[in-house]
């Protein structure tokens, strides 16, 4: 019995050995068979190493089919692999001729005939002769099936997972012998690894793109700057990192509810002029309305597109609009154009998604960085002036002597009104520059309301041409032309009951000369302005000097008295 | 207390008459008036005030970097004046040397306590300074009697006490520091 049993051991064991040998003896022949064509070979070598080098599918498929007919001796090879959602066979590669029309259209669904079935159970089949007459056996008349005796259907197996089939066939009856089913199933898993391991690099390739688009775009629009900058740098980096011919930004407009071009990159200038649309107007209008992506593969034909001539005109074909999102509210719209027509994959929508995303949250940030930024800038400036005011104050207390509490209160609020009617101009003028004429008019009226001598008939009068000074140096101009104005009133009309005082700004070739003349009262003829220890004049001698870099005089002409600075023009 | 020299900057002037008058009717000196950081740098380098104070936004040079250049420099005691008030600028002013600072508006009882506080710290600072100058020298000076020593004892075969009586020796007849000696040692043996 155990003698028995070892001979059959034994006779197993050759029996083994022959067919080793005579694999082995295939695979040489195979190995010669390859070396004769140098690519192919190259390229077979890299699918057997099957490890993680960068193949296409496309350039494996169809030496796969040709190994498969020479390692099976057989006359025709099929090679399925199922498509992306995994539940339909598709025909990938083939030996035969008349069929290679059929590759990427002849489609199985999963369990369907032969092929179908080897997919499902993970198992091969292989039939020796009259194939048609097997159960799981479906016509396909394109395959001519019916032509063909035997059959091998083995499974693309990688990881316990079936990505595909590959067949071979003979139209004589032919009987797979267990090498050579052997053989090609090893075969099979390898470019099932081959294969999966491509799929995975040019996956992770593109979300890699994608990924450093979106890290690209959002480090760009992270960084500190304005928010036009922001809008420009964000189309620029979409188009030219997923290759767009034009990508256009739109803004919400709340007040209006119309959606606004803010930015563009395109060749040609002419998109920039399009007129907004309104929320739920267009495509790009639904896109913001619905708060999803809105994609269509060719505007021209497109009936929902506003702009089809301009289309057209550009050759606008595919086109992505991708709503711009922070937490649930849509701020705006980012539209992308293809010039060729583009099927938007899933996982371009999400990229698409993500940095629309992105941006919007780029925008939000730009808006309170700039709004943080001009808050800070104010907060700075009304500080600055509380300090201007507070030693104004603490001078006057210095200065004040003797004289009454309200006369030295008066001066103050003047002057303190003067550097007010600045802020009243900056705040209405949205300029960050300030009219000297309006500052006149603001001070002359001020004088005027807060005369306190009601018998007195004092003509204001302002003349001079527009000048425009930077709010630090009106701020200046301010309070001198307040000290000049209250100095007329105070000491040009102590006896004058009648009388002008003129304001006039006066262009001179390298200056500007500001005048206030009185008629009305003679100063004392030893007044020096220089020796004077008036608060007033201290303050317009140090702001002339210190500020404006000019100088302050005072003299008399005829009838009238003449306060004056003079400063170079910067 | 005795009268301040002082040198006040800011791009404002009534502020500066304020300052300038303020200081003034408590006994101190104003000795001069800068607009731009520029020009405090070059007033303070001219007259080497007891203190200098500093607006932050002035034209040209701002106050915070005029602090750096006149703390390096250890002209004067720096008490900067701000209209800000975020703690980056506390940090900023902290690195370029300034001493105390005081936020605007200003009241006239908190400018004499910075000034005080911004003189007594730059006080300090010079008092640690010295030290640490010291100490260098002592650090120094160990070092090259040390290796004196050793030459001493390699070529005269002496013992380690008798090497450094003979410096200390040497440095008393000479009326040289003991550092001197042990340098002289040093260069003479490695020619």
């Amino acid at each position: 019995m155990q003698k028995q049993t070892a001979e059959e051991l034994q006779r197993l064991l050759e029996r083994r050995e022959h067919e080793l040998a005579d694999a082995r003896q295939r695979i040489r022949q195979l190995e010669e068979a390859l070396d004769a064509r140098a690519s192919e070979a190259a390229a077979l070598r890299r699918i057997s190493e099957a490890t993680g080098q960068v193949v296409t599918t496309d350039d494996i498929l169809p030496l796969i089919a040709e190994i498969a007919l020479e390692v099976t001796d057989t006359e025709s090879a099929l090679v399925y692999l199922f498509n992306e959602s995994g539940d339909t066979l598709v025909l990938r590669a083939t030996t035969d001729e008349p069929i290679k029309p059929l590759i990427g259209k002849l489609r199985l669904k999963i369990g369907e005939g032969i092929t179908g079935w080897v997919a499902r159970e993970k198992k091969h089949v292989a039939i020796a002769s009259e194939a048609w007459s097997d159960e799981r056996f479906k016509f396909l008349p394109d395959l001519n099936e019916d032509r063909y005796q035997s059959i091998l259907s083995v499974p693309l197996i990688w990881r316990d997972e079936c990505i595909g089939v590959v067949n071979v066939r003979t139209q004589a009856p032919h009987t797979y012998t267990k090498t050579q089913v052997q053989l090609l199933s090893a075969i099979a898993s390898q470019v099932a690894g081959a294969i999966q391991t491509s799929r995975k690099v040019r996956n992770a390739e593109k979300s890699a793109t994608h990924l450093s688009t979106v890290a690209e775009v959002s480090r760009t629009i992270t960084s500190n700057l304005y928010l036009e900058e922001i809008l420009q740098l964000a189309v620029a980096a979409t188009a030219q990192t997923l290759n767009f011919k034009i990508v256009a930004l739109r803004l919400v407009d709340e007040e209006k509810q119309q959606l606004v071009v803010k930015a563009v990159h395109a060749a040609s200038k002419d998109y920039a002029r399009r007129p907004p649309l309104h929320i739920g107007e267009g495509l790009a209008g639904k896109a913001v309305e619905t708060g999803k992506v809105v994609t269509v593969l060719d505007v021209k034909k497109s009936p929902d597109y506003k702009f089809g001539d301009i289309a057209r005109e550009q050759n606008l074909t595919s086109l992505a609009c991708v709503p711009l999102k922070v937490r649930d509210r849509v701020i705006g719209v980012l539209n992308c154009y293809t010039d060729q027509p583009h099927d938007f994959t899933e996982g371009e929508l999400n990229v698409l998604s993500t940095l629309g995303n992105q941006v919007a949250v780029a925008i939000e940030n730009a808006k309170l960085m700039v709004k943080g930024a001009l808050l800070q800038e104010m907060h700075h400036r009304v500080k600055n002036n509380l300090q201007q005011i507070a030693s104004l104050l603490r001078l006057q207390k210095h200065y004040a002597g003797d004289r009454p509490a309200t006369e030295v209160l008066e001066e103050s609020i003047g002057r303190v009104m003067a550097v007010s009617a600045v802020h009243e101009l900056l705040s209405r003028e949205d300029l960050d520059t300030i009219s000297i004429r309006k500052i006149a008019e603001h001070i002359v009226l001020a004088t005027k309301q807060s005369l306190t001598l009601p018998n007195k008939r004092i003509d204001f009068r302002v003349e001079g041409p527009e000048l425009r000074l930077s709010s630090h140096q009106a701020n200046s101009v301010a309070l001198v032309l307040n000290e000049m104005v209250q100095n007329a009133v105070e000491h040009g009309f102590k006896l004058a009951d009648e009388g002008t005082i003129l304001v006039r700004l006066m262009e001179k070739p390298n200056d500007w000369l500001l005048e206030v003349r009185n008629t009305g009262d003679t100063p004392r003829p030893d007044f020096n302005p220089d020796k004077h220890h008036d608060l007033g004049l201290q303050i317009v001698q140090s702001l002339v000097r210190g500020d404006l870099h000019g100088e302050f005089k005072l003299l008399r002409d005829g009838e009238e008295t003449i306060a004056s600075i003079r400063w170079p023009k910067t | 207390m005795e009268p301040l020299r002082i040198v006040i900057a800011d791009d404002e002037p009534i502020i500066r008459m304020d300052l300038r008058r303020t200081l003034e009717n408590m006994g101190h000196i104003v000795a001069g008036e800068a607009g731009d950081g520029r020009q405090a740098i070059e007033v303070t380098r001219e007259l080497k005030p007891n203190v200098v104070i500093l607006d932050v936004k002035m034209p040209q040079m701002d106050g915070i970097d005029a602090a750096k250049v006149i703390s390096t420099e250890g002209v004067a005691p720096v008490l900067l004046l701000t209209a800000y008030s975020d703690r980056e600028l506390v940090e900023r002013a902290k690195d370029a040397g300034v001493f105390a600072y005081l936020i605007k508006p200003f009241k006239e009882a908190d400018l004499m306590p910075a000034i005080e506080i911004a003189i007594a710290r730059f006080e300090e600072m010079l008092e640690i300074e010295k030290e640490v100058a010291d100490l260098e020298n002592k650090l120094e000076t160990r070092k090259a009697v040390d290796r004196a020593k050793g030459i001493l004892m390699d070529l005269y075969g002496l013992k380690e006490q008798d090497a450094f009586r003979r410096i200390q020796v040497q440095s008393m007849n000479t009326r040289k520091s003991m550092r001197e000696i042990a340098e002289a040692i040093i260069i003479a043996n490695s020619v």
